[in-house]
């Protein structure tokens, strides 16, 4: 299967490759949009992380929360001022933005604004919400739900190819481990590489304890260091992560963000991992064990 | 020449099992499928084609035994596989101005049931099935 690069970006922003040998990207950003001050506030810390790093990154903010398990929870800040404020962080930085939507009708809109369309995981299988987001023409950040087999995703992957979008990345969140637990599988990566498109891993969903805690989820961060490791040492070609200033106060997913002040200190790992992988495959070449 | 000479020399194009009435599909037809395909029609053999009706491989019941033994992945991913990634790549075949005759030397020597039908260009015309060269032969004598 030849591996695919996908081109997230256009115009006067940092075009960012995603795929095959192409360096370590960064998605990442406060799970949902705030207010301005914020997104900004969060952008120029990333940003300036990034740029040390010399690492790729787009920012990734939500404007509707569509999936939160209490209806007295942050349901976002809506589309018209979401997508407003996306679009002033990516002319502000000149970097890609991903968000999501929830309902189709919404898709129009959000792939004006957004370079990158990511379908929630939850949805990774509904035919109206995937033909929505190929629409856009804009890649597709395809999570893969926490209930799906890695190999099903090659379902939703044919999907979308059938709707003229061949620009996917396909990402790991989580698998359900019986109620309220996810774990992550280190071989869904290469099985989901196996479409040919580029893999990507969500480090801080992939923690989270779905609905643990009554109404809302819980989330173990301290495992996200390891699991970073891990998932980059199998080959990821992005790295996805919620971030926050001040996680206790997030208004969406205050149990899983990564405090912002740890980012560098994963990220480096993570950038060192990835160049390491690739030396190891260029001196021994690809994993070609028999089945 | 007798009549039972003459009847082994006609085209094999003339008895072939068309298309319409086989198991064909394309290369990302998911073996799960195929198999249903298989089924549909009562015919232990599929013919994988690319879009431009190529011959690319055969997947036999033979196969699938086979499979049924060495297979270590969980169902749902082997069901979920593409049907190119298990089929025979180079499988036995006959052209469509191949003799009758021609066809039995191949069912016997080879022990096959089914001869996917090719025209000069590979493209798959459809199958020969051993029952039919039966029927065609008792008919005959």
């Amino acid at each position: 299967m030849k591996k695919k690069i996908i081109k997230i970006g256009s115009g006067k922003i940092k075009k960012v490759l995603i795929g095959n040998q192409k360096p370590l990207v960064f998605i990442g950003g406060p799970c949902a949009i705030e207010s301005k001050d914020h997104a900004f506030y969060v952008a120029k810390k990333i940003d300036k992380i990034c740029k040390s790093l010399k690492m790729p990154w787009i920012y990734k903010s939500c404007y509707d929360k569509d999936c939160r398990s209490s209806l007295s929870s942050f349901h976002g800040v809506g589309i018209d001022e979401g997508l407003k404020i996306l679009e002033e962080v990516r002319n502000e930085f000149g970097i890609p933005i991903v968000s999501d939507f929830s309902d189709p009708s919404d898709a129009d809109l959000t792939g004006k604004v957004c370079d990158l369309i990511q379908v929630p995981a939850y949805l990774c299988r509904q035919t109206s919400i995937l033909r929505a987001a190929s629409l856009t023409k804009k890649p597709i950040h395809l999570k893969k739900g926490q209930f799906m087999s890695p190999w099903n995703m090659k379902n939703s992957v044919r999907k979308i190819e059938e709707f003229k979008n061949k620009n996917i990345l396909l990402t790991d969140r989580g698998t359900f481990f019986g109620y309220n637990m996810l774990v992550n599988d280190m071989r869904n990566f290469s099985i989901m590489a196996e479409t040919g498109y580029p893999v990507c891993y969500d480090a801080t969903h992939s923690i989270q304890l779905p609905t643990s805690m009554g109404n809302i989820s819980g989330g173990q961060r301290e495992f996200i260091p390891s699991l970073v490791r891990a998932a980059v040492s199998c080959g990821v070609n992005a790295l996805f992560m919620e971030v926050h200033n001040d996680p206790k106060n997030a208004l969406s997913d205050a149990n899983t963000v990564l405090d912002i002040k740890y980012l560098k200190f994963i990220l480096s790992q993570a950038k060192d991992l990835h160049i390491k992988r690739l030396e190891l495959q260029r001196k021994y070449g690809e994993d070609n064990v028999h089945k | 020449m007798s009549t039972n000479k003459k009847f082994l020399k006609q085209k094999i194009k003339n008895l072939v099992l068309v298309k319409s009435k086989s198991a064909v599909v394309d290369e990302k037809t998911i073996l799960k499928e195929t198999l249903e395909k298989m089924v549909f029609f009562k015919i232990g053999i599929a013919c994988v084609v690319n879009k431009n009706n190529v011959l690319k491989g055969v997947i036999t019941d033979g196969d699938l035994r086979r499979k049924l033994l060495t297979n270590q992945k969980p169902w749902s991913a082997l069901l979920n596989d593409d049907s190119i990634d298990h089929c025979k790549n180079k499988p036995i075949t006959i052209r469509d101005n191949d003799s009758l005759k021609k066809s039995i030397d191949i069912f016997r020597k080879k022990k096959v049931w089914d001869l996917p039908v090719l025209d000069k260009k590979r493209k798959l015309l459809g199958i020969l099935h051993l029952q039919n060269v039966l029927n065609i032969i008792m008919k005959n004598n």
